[in-house]
């Protein structure tokens, strides 16, 4: 398993189910990666921000998405890939 | 009515966390650890490494040698506090009185909430299964209940992983006749010896034996002991927030700390982690110690000094801080070092006369004060680490003394996770 912290700016499809946002597609660069399954959700407070993290996967790799709610920015925080 | 009580532990917990949050790390052996370095120590093991023989606090090096192919992280404080407090809302739907224990484990007092422990039973496994639906399908846990915290505790240790255990008050003899001493909190090594001397060799003969004798012997401890094993409780459940007897910060100091010389750095972030603690308590410290390990001594070598007048202003804290390490340090290689304030109490309104203060004069001390409120205003603003003391940068740009993760009880419900 390699492991890589990238920390880039994605765009995020998200869905509202039962009134709880889940991210659904992310477009990274000129990827398009359609979410299999959210596993964790956590947030932390840094200063006023509060920024929500979603542990995701898709059928080969694992993802971590971080959602600020201060400027309303998603960003690929980590990538995880099965080798 | 007897009391119903339960004791819900998460198993594993961080290395469980851990793997809810990547599915590629199920199943297999994983060590959380404080630091990524072969003497750091792991925090948490999963299951599937425990069974392969992990055991929390070996290094990260002899945990390597007994698990040759295990996998290894650094551990995330904000993720397990984050998903520490939506386990434990979940637990305050159940029941009114809760008292966090640890970040992964709780007392919930559910008496007048079921009718007996059948239905706790019943609660409690609804719980696990939210537990399940809203946070994840990896957090195992497992439950006792009982009519004490005391009980409850043991009973929630006897089905690891993911159990449910309930010991009524006629069937402890049953239930104690299948235990060792050491499966008691309160009952290690020592412990055991001293009972040994005592002519109790297992938890029935401590159940039957005379009180006395412990009282006598043992002291406090050992009457309530006994007294926790008859199934007397011995201790309330805490469920308003409680002032902490201290607060402190310790970090193992990798040699690349002493070659950098960034030992004074190191201790200045540890002192502001610290005050920020105490400020975020809204409490003062009236004496302050600092522990400062060296390589190759046996010994740590320690100070205390008792702050006139008492205070939580970190260039206060970090200036007593630099006059200790002057007196305990001599330039030689660090190993550990700890920071703690005690004597920990509400702020007094009294004015303190200038006279009092050693180094400064009232105004100055006034002026100081408001740079540290200054400062937290910025930091609850825009973060923790986005305005710090020139004496930290050091220690801040190379990720030394980050953020730790306490296994002590927690400080009531009021202990805010997020």
């Amino acid at each position: 398993m390699t492991y890589e912290q990238v920390k880039q700016p994605v765009e995020v499809v998200v869905v509202f189910k039962q009134r709880k946002p889940e991210p659904f597609i992310i477009k990274w660069g000129k990827r398009y990666i359609r979410i299999q399954k959210i596993h964790l959700v956590h947030s932390e407070r840094i200063g006023r921000d509060k920024v929500y993290y979603f542990s995701v996967s898709d059928n080969a790799n694992a993802y971590r998405l971080s959602f600020s709610t201060e400027t309303l920015h998603w960003h690929m925080d980590e990538v995880r890939v099965l080798s | 009515m007897e009391r119903i009580i339960a004791h819900i532990d998460m198993n594993s917990y961080f290395a469980s966390v851990e793997q809810q949050a990547n599915p590629l790390l199920r199943g297999k052996a994983l060590g959380v650890c404080a630091y990524l370095h072969e003497q750091g120590c792991i925090i948490a093991a999963s299951i599937e490494a425990k069974r392969q023989g992990m055991k929390v606090g070996m290094t990260l090096k002899e945990a390597r040698e007994v698990v040759p192919g295990a996998k290894f992280i650094q551990n995330d404080p904000t993720k397990y506090r984050s998903v520490t407090k939506r386990i434990f809302a979940i637990f305050r739907q159940v029941t009114d009185k809760m008292e966090p224990y640890s970040i992964d484990e709780a007392f919930l007092d559910m008496t007048g909430w079921c009718r007996d422990e059948a239905e706790a039973a019943f609660l409690l496994t609804q719980i696990k299964e939210r537990i399940r639906e809203e946070i994840g399908e990896w957090l195992p846990c497992s439950i006792g209940i009982a009519s004490t915290k005391f009980l409850a505790k043991v009973a929630s240790e006897r089905q690891k992983p993911n159990g449910l255990t309930v010991i009524r008050f006629h069937e402890l003899d049953t239930f104690y006749a299948t235990l060792d001493l050491e499966d008691f909190p309160g009952i290690g090594k020592r412990m055991r010896r001293q009972l040994w001397r005592l002519g109790i060799f297992t938890p029935l003969q401590l159940r039957y034996a005379d009180p006395m004798i412990f009282l006598r012997s043992l002291g406090k401890t050992g009457y309530t002991l006994w007294a926790s094993l008859n199934g007397i409780e011995c201790s309330a459940l805490f469920t308003s927030p409680e002032t902490p007897k201290s607060i402190g910060h310790s970090y193992c100091v990798p040699n690349r700390v002493n070659v950098d010389g960034q030992v004074a750095s190191t201790l200045a972030r540890l002192v502001a982690r610290a005050g920020n603690r105490l400020r975020e308590k809204e409490l003062v410290a009236h004496a302050f110690s600092i522990i400062v390990g060296v390589h190759n001594e046996e010994l740590y070598r320690h100070h205390q000094k008792k702050l006139i007048p008492e205070t939580d202003d970190v260039l206060v804290l970090q200036a007593q801080a630099s006059e200790l390490l002057v007196l305990l340090w001599r330039g030689e290689r660090v190993t550990f070092l700890a920071v703690t304030l005690t004597d920990l109490r509400r702020p007094s309104e009294q004015f303190v006369l200038p006279m009092l203060h050693e180094h400064r004069s009232a105004s100055s001390l006034i002026d100081w004060r408001d740079v540290s409120t200054g400062l937290d205003r910025v930091r609850m603003r825009y973060g923790e680490e986005v305005l710090f003391l020139g004496r930290e940068w050091a220690a801040l740009q190379d990720k030394q003394a980050p953020d730790r993760i306490g296994f002590r009880k927690i400080e009531g419900p009021g202990y805010d996770i997020a």
